[in-house]
């Protein structure tokens, strides 16, 4: 029934605009509403295994400032964080409270404007517009429109990644996977990452790379305002599997009219062909290839590739967590609820499972389960060298296909 | 305006008499206190039988199943219902209504806890009279349990309503004489405590300690014990609540480290078992004077910032005066019951230290290089104390314990940091940045 979920309901879009922020380093975000919000994000934000490099505050308001529709709180942590860090840029969110009384945030902003030596970015939603993809892709586009500066000149086989944040399933070592590969394919360097672990003034810088990769459709309008704004040209890519891996590595080569390690490029094929022929080999034998993927729309899309176009196995049910992205023509589940995710499991009973840990959990029978996306039940992670990305992200999947499939 | 994180910002300990005299050192906080919605996750995310439905933003349901996810398992009592903006505008207790019927349904509780939180509450509905209803057509309790920040400045007020509105769960019983409840106690198992080993030995047993991991059917039965122990004053409302109902009486023996204070939770104990505690107490009163004594001398003059534990702020801060030690920020919630009585106290050492707000820990930490205390008593980054040379010492592994016990695990805890045996990583961390001396051996 709407409304009723037992584990997680989807993220807001607050959430997403906050997910967006925190792993920004030296970003100062400053919560306008109940304390309690602010200190059980942060605590949220740990148990997605997200690490936060921002600098979060809240005001706190109390029932005299709701009553009163007193702003003084806002008005004080905002000159306060301005005098005492004097950051470049404050980023306000309103709380969901705020958003329904109506307090008008912009306002209180303006009337600040001379007083304020930071450029104050807002988010007013609280929660009410939509889901975590919309907070994201305002994030996303706010930096490329508000933050990003101009540059004296492109720096050569430089690079940016937009579209990888905290809440993205082992972020950390698909980062560093991406990182390796364009390094070793074509010498190329990361410049920023649009959020996670870059600075803001890393982020101011990031007009002078020579292209933008788009990791997830949040990302897209973010990678539009910097071509219209600076030239930067970009692609898009999600490199699950070793097809989208190498997509990925010639429309870098191409886009910078570079040329990738022979080599380099010959070794991974050469891998991918023999792992692919030996996982084709035991599938073979696999009672069953049915597979339910879900997660979020770049992921269940990628996935569905790798595992239906190259591994052969048969996708029964793909389901996306959140609403249909513009322009997206698959016949996916979008917004797919927990009792979309239980009935797929219960109709098809897969002997795959690939996506969020409410899918696996879902699965009682004996099956291949793999954690790909967030939302996390009890999974910790610490380690940053088991990527899902890449060539090690398809190598390790195939490694467990062939030790764990039933 | 000009802002300066100073303690001139706050109020000295002489001055604070109501709960808006205990200041922030700063506008912008940094974590923030916790919220009444976490407290009553807290509190009844253990029982069993019992299923909780969270009226409120995405958010807000989000976070509270990943705690009690991380508290419980999986497979939790917690639910979430999250309001779109539909709910907002045009209310959302039909649709409520519906999810505590498909909850009904799915577990068939013995109870619901309707939980609300910010925005349910500030658009009005009233969740009291929908569990009044659902009550009568589900024939189970259905509570409703108001959990809304911006009444309050904590987490605390959702324990105390969450573990009040379980006594609506109660049912007369016949009074078992040697039964008794624990309420309140949250640390730890109190069958491991000072408190219960003397219960035992007059064969007396524990029914029911709540929170904790229980079953529904035990709170039901709750009223058949002979006398509620309460161990912690967010269980003070429900106790007050069952001698109404029940008239089952109750003695307040909280985490007290004064001995004074130990010694009169004990007399009162006695007064209601009609028994003598002496014999077996004074062994374990005797201990502490000792340990008291020896660790005056070497604990005289330590300062001190108080920043959080299990027990009362100022009645631990009180304590460690009496030790010798000097406080200089007490960071404190709320004031609470007989808070004044222990405040008089600190002051009549001769100290009068500043009073700062919790949960604010960032402005604080620019102050470390001025005020250098020898201890941080709590929770806090150990990075940013050992930079500054200070000591930290929690008090989580003494949360279980209650009585004379408590308070001598707490000096030898605070002696152990102090002889450099205890937080072996902290004295790493400290040989590893260079700063080998700031660990005392």
């Amino acid at each position: 029934m709407s409304g009723l979920t037992k584990f997680f309901p989807t993220p807001s879009d607050k959430m997403g605009v906050l997910w967006a922020l925190s792993a920004i380093k030296g970003a100062y975000i400053i919560e306008y509403g109940p304390g309690g919000t602010t200190h059980y994000s942060m605590e949220g934000i740990f148990k997605i295994n997200g690490e936060i490099l921002s600098n979060t505050y809240t005001t706190h308001i109390d029932e005299d400032d709701v009553v009163m529709g007193d702003t003084e709180k806002l008005r004080k942590t905002i000159l306060e964080v301005d005098q005492v860090y004097r950051p470049p840029y404050i980023f306000v969110i309103a709380s969901s409270l705020i958003s329904v009384i109506g307090t008008d945030v912009d306002g209180v902003i303006h009337a600040l404007k001379d007083q304020v030596n930071a450029r104050i970015i807002t988010y007013q939603s609280g929660g009410f517009k939509g889901d975590y993809t919309v907070g994201v892709r305002r994030v996303l586009s706010d930096l490329a429109e508000h933050v990003v500066q101009p540059a004296d000149c492109k720096v050569e086989g430089t690079y940016n990644l937009i579209g990888c944040c905290l809440d993205d399933y082992r972020y950390a070592a698909n980062i560093r996977a991406i990182q390796s590969i364009l390094s070793d394919a074509l010498g190329l360097r990361c410049q920023c990452v649009f959020t996670v672990g870059c600075s803001i003034h890393e982020i101011e810088a990031a007009s002078s790379a020579s292209l933008n990769i788009v990791l997830r459709h949040e990302g897209r309008s973010c990678a539009e305002t910097l071509a219209r704004r600076f030239g930067s040209p970009y692609i898009n890519a999600h490199p699950i599997g070793y097809q989208a891996t190498i997509d990925m590595i010639t429309a870098v080569a191409k886009s910078l009219n570079l040329v990738p390690d022979v080599q380099y490029m010959d070794a991974q094929r050469e891998h991918a062909r023999r792992c692919l022929m030996q996982s084709k080999g035991h599938l073979r034998r696999a009672a069953s290839k049915s597979t339910v993927i879900s997660g979020g729309y770049d992921a269940v899309l990628a996935y569905s590739r790798f595992l239906g176009d190259e591994l052969g196995l048969s996708i029964d049910a793909a389901l996306v967590n959140h609403v249909r992205p513009e322009g997206a023509q698959e016949p996916f589940l979008f917004k797919a609820t927990e009792a979309d995710k239980q009935l797929a499991v219960s109709k098809y009973s897969p002997a795959f499972l690939f996506g969020d840990a409410v899918l696996l959990h879902a699965a009682v029978h004996p099956c291949l389960k793999r954690q790909i996306q967030n939302p996390n039940l009890q999974r910790v992670i610490t380690t940053t060298h088991k990527p899902h990305m890449g060539f090690d992200g398809a190598n390790d999947i195939i490694e467990q296909l062939l030790n764990d499939a039933v | 305006m000009q802002f300066e994180y100073s303690l001139d910002n706050l109020n000295r300990l002489s001055q604070i008499s109501a709960p808006k005299h205990i200041k922030s050192l700063s506008n912008a906080l940094y974590p923030g206190t916790h919220c009444p919605l976490f407290g009553a996750a807290l509190a009844a995310c253990e029982v069993e039988g019992l299923e909780a439905l969270v009226i409120g933003t995405d958010e807000c349901t989000y976070y509270t199943q990943a705690f009690a996810i991380d508290r419980t398992t999986v497979d939790n009592n917690f639910w979430s219902y999250t309001m779109d903006h539909s709910d907002v505008v045009f209310g959302s207790a039909a649709h409520v209504g519906d999810a505590v019927r498909e909850i009904h349904r799915v577990r068939g509780p013995r109870a619901i806890l309707l939980v609300t939180t910010c925005v349910p509450e500030i658009t009005g509905e009233n969740f009291d009279a929908l569990a009044a209803s659902l009550t009568d057509e589900l024939a189970i309790p259905v509570l409703a349990v108001h959990t809304e920040h911006f009444r309050c400045n904590s987490h605390i007020s959702g324990i105390e309503n969450t573990l009040l509105a379980l006594a609506e769960v109660m049912q007369p019983q016949p009074i078992e004489p040697k039964k008794v409840n624990i309420l309140g106690h949250r640390f730890g198992s109190i069958t491991e405590s000072e408190l219960f080993r003397l219960l035992g030995t007059r064969g007396y047993s524990i029914h029911l300690t709540l929170p904790s991991k229980c079953h529904i059917q035990d709170i039901e039965a709750a009223p058949m014990a002979a006398l509620n122990i309460v161990s912690d004053f967010t269980a003070l409302p429900l106790a007050e609540r069952m001698r109404e109902r029940f008239g089952t009486p109750y003695v307040v023996f909280d985490k007290f480290l004064n001995p004074r204070r130990i010694d009169q939770c004990y007399s009162d104990l006695e007064a209601v078992l009609d028994t003598s505690l002496e014999r077996e107490l004074a062994p374990a009163r005797q201990a502490l004077f000792d340990k008291m004594e020896a660790a005056r001398p070497l604990l005289r003059g330590k300062s001190f910032i108080y920043g959080n534990s299990v027990m009362a702020a100022f009645e631990v801060s009180e304590f460690l005066c009496e030790l010798g030690m000097t406080p200089i920020v007490i960071q404190a919630r709320d004031l609470y019951k007989n808070d004044d009585v222990y405040i008089q106290e600190i002051l009549d050492q001769g100290h009068d230290p500043h009073v700062a707000s919790i949960a604010n820990i960032a402005p604080l930490r620019k102050l470390y290089p001025m005020i250098k205390p020898n201890f941080y008593i709590g929770h806090e980054n150990p990075h940013d104390l050992i930079k500054h040379g200070i000591q930290q010492v929690t008090f989580d592994a003494a949360s279980s314990r209650v009585g004379y016990e408590l308070s001598t695990s707490i000096i030898d805890n605070l002696l152990d940091i102090l002889d450099g045996k205890k937080n072996p990583m902290l004295a790493m961390m400290g040989a590893a940045a260079g700063h080998p001396g700031e660990v005392k051996k």
